[in-house]
């Protein structure tokens, strides 16, 4: 008899649908914490949330199993309704009015910490990072944090968020672009980066 | 934001995460023009580009509680249900086609159903043959009714197709009955009738006069005697008595008597009434005077026609 972790997801969805418990085990120890990660991220930084986001989206999956379509890639499905909670939320939360009252309310915390650790630049880098994430629109975010906080390739976040590949490709680009002017003075890297070009001056 | 969609050949990201600008070669080198303003900016892209890489290889995993995933297995456990556990019992999802349980027992049972009817089909032949049967239920109740009437001793069926198909008379054999009174036998032949209506045994007969009479005697709503002898030839010596009801009509018992003195008598009746008959008959025929008439059963109902025309005005 295979063993569940032989199993594509899709072959563990097929289980779930059946409600096998082992496959839906299994589904959940290979994508909880990517999903609460995700949710973390786009989220506020609010772990709680986070917590419970990524509990009401394992509890769709027991309960309407049959909305997946097994055509589909299992990841990108997944990471699709994750997003489609996230804009819920968004729009519960009024985002666009109350997102800088909650993110300096959250991060005032954080700063305080930042300040103990105030000699090291990733940390500076991060909690900037983690800042002006905040502040971006939501499609550039959640195509930015699925990239590069989720490691999922272009296609699959074309797939996640129905959108061509070159289109993320672009939208990727401009959110690098926009980040980077506000963070070039915290990049770690950007004093090898300034130190390189005086070398070469 | 306005989108560009002309850098999707070439894939600006792996540009900035594989090499500095000076070790692009002239043609990424001219694509990576069209994107960025300067060198300066490529190598400020490329410094923030690295920083996240490293910031999100980095980044701690947010704390899931196992009482999450504990819920959850739990709401899915209960969620199964009863005939899905058998399903899941049955037909397996991780085993060869061969080996799930469901298609076993249903291999086995065919396998039993084969073996079943072919041990039939050999030692039971003639019952698998009496099997097939193609009449309809209607008809086989016909047939079986006609087998036991056969068995009391009816001979015919007549089906009447004028006025229904389904409308069947039986039409009795005769019996003969032994009469016995005061020391003489007289011998009576009852003819049984079907139950079903003596009416129509009547106009099977063509005889619209005796019809008219029985008609007659039905409105009058009383029950009668009927002489036949006028009705058919081979029924003129006949003595018929019809039922009209459920009580056995034999009011006019002494022409009937007058008439078995030439004649032997027959009836019509239907089966319940026989049985009446007998005991009607042994009941009335008690007459005296009329015991020398029975004896001489050889002479026709015509020889005595006076002899009834009298009786018949003197009633």
């Amino acid at each position: 008899m295979r063993k569940y972790t032989s199993y594509s997801d899709n072959e563990l969805m097929q289980l779930v649908v059946d409600k096998d418990s082992r496959a839906f085990s299994e589904l959940y120890d290979r994508y909880s914490q990517m999903l609460a990660n995700y949710f973390f991220k786009m989220l506020w930084q609010d772990e709680e949330k986070a917590q419970d986001f990524m509990q009401d989206l394992f509890t769709k999956i027991i309960e309407k199993p049959h909305l997946f379509d097994l055509k589909r890639n299992f990841k990108t499905w997944m990471f699709s309704v994750a997003n489609n909670m996230c804009k819920n939320e968004y729009r519960k939360q009024s985002i666009r009015k109350n997102t800088s009252y909650d993110m300096d309310e959250g991060y005032q915390i954080k700063d305080n910490q930042a300040s103990a650790l105030d000699s090291l630049q990733d940390s500076l880098f991060s909690e900037k990072l983690t800042q002006e994430l905040e502040l971006l629109d939501e499609k550039q975010k959640s195509t930015f944090v699925m990239r590069y906080f989720q490691d999922m390739s272009i296609k699959e976040i074309a797939q996640a968020l129905d959108l061509s590949e070159g289109t993320v490709k672009s939208r990727l680009f401009y959110t690098l672009k926009k980040l980077t002017v506000s963070l070039k003075d915290f990049a770690p890297q950007m004093a090898k980066v300034l130190l390189l070009l005086i070398g070469l001056n | 934001m306005k989108e560009d969609n002309s850098i999707q050949n070439i894939d600006i990201e792996e540009l900035l995460l594989s090499k500095d600008y000076d070790s692009l070669t002239m043609e990424e080198r001219s694509f990576a023009d069209t994107q960025v303003d300067s060198p300066q900016e490529y190598s400020e892209l490329r410094a923030t580009l690295l920083s996240i890489k490293q910031v999100s290889s980095d980044e701690e995993n947010v704390l899931i509680p196992h009482r999450i995933k504990d819920e959850l297995i739990q709401k899915i456990e209960s969620e199964t249900t009863f005939f899905g556990g058998i399903a899941a019992f049955l037909f397996p999802k991780d085993v060869p086609l061969f080996r799930k349980p469901g298609l076993q027992f249903a291999s086995i049972a065919m396998l039993l159903l084969l073996v079943v009817n072919i041990g039939i089909s050999i030692t039971d032949r003639p019952n698998a043959e009496l099997a097939v049967n193609n009449i309809k239920q209607q008809e086989r109740q016909l047939l079986l009714i006609e087998e036991e009437k056969k068995e009391e001793g009816f001979y015919d069926i007549e089906i009447n197709n004028q006025e229904s198909e389904e409308r069947k008379e039986v039409i009795a054999k005769p019996e003969v009955q032994l009469i016995e009174m005061d020391d003489e036998v007289f011998q009576v032949e009852v003819e049984k009738v079907a139950p079903a209506n003596s009416l129509q045994v009547l106009e099977k007969e063509s005889n619209t006069k005796f019809k008219k009479e029985v008609a007659d005697a039905k409105s009058a709503g009383s029950p009668a005697y009927f002489d036949t002898k006028d009705i058919t030839s081979d029924l003129e010596e006949d003595i018929v008595v019809t039922k009209l009801t459920d009580s056995v009509v034999v009011t006019n018992f002494n022409q009937s008597v007058a008439m078995a003195d030439v004649a032997t008598t027959r009836m019509r009746t239907n089966e319940s009434t026989t049985v009446l008959m007998e005991s009607v008959t042994l009941d009335n025929i008690s007459t005296n005077g009329l015991k020398k008439k029975f004896k001489s059963a050889s002479k026709s109902l015509k020889e005595n026609e006076e002899l009834i025309d009298f009786l018949f005005v003197a009633m």
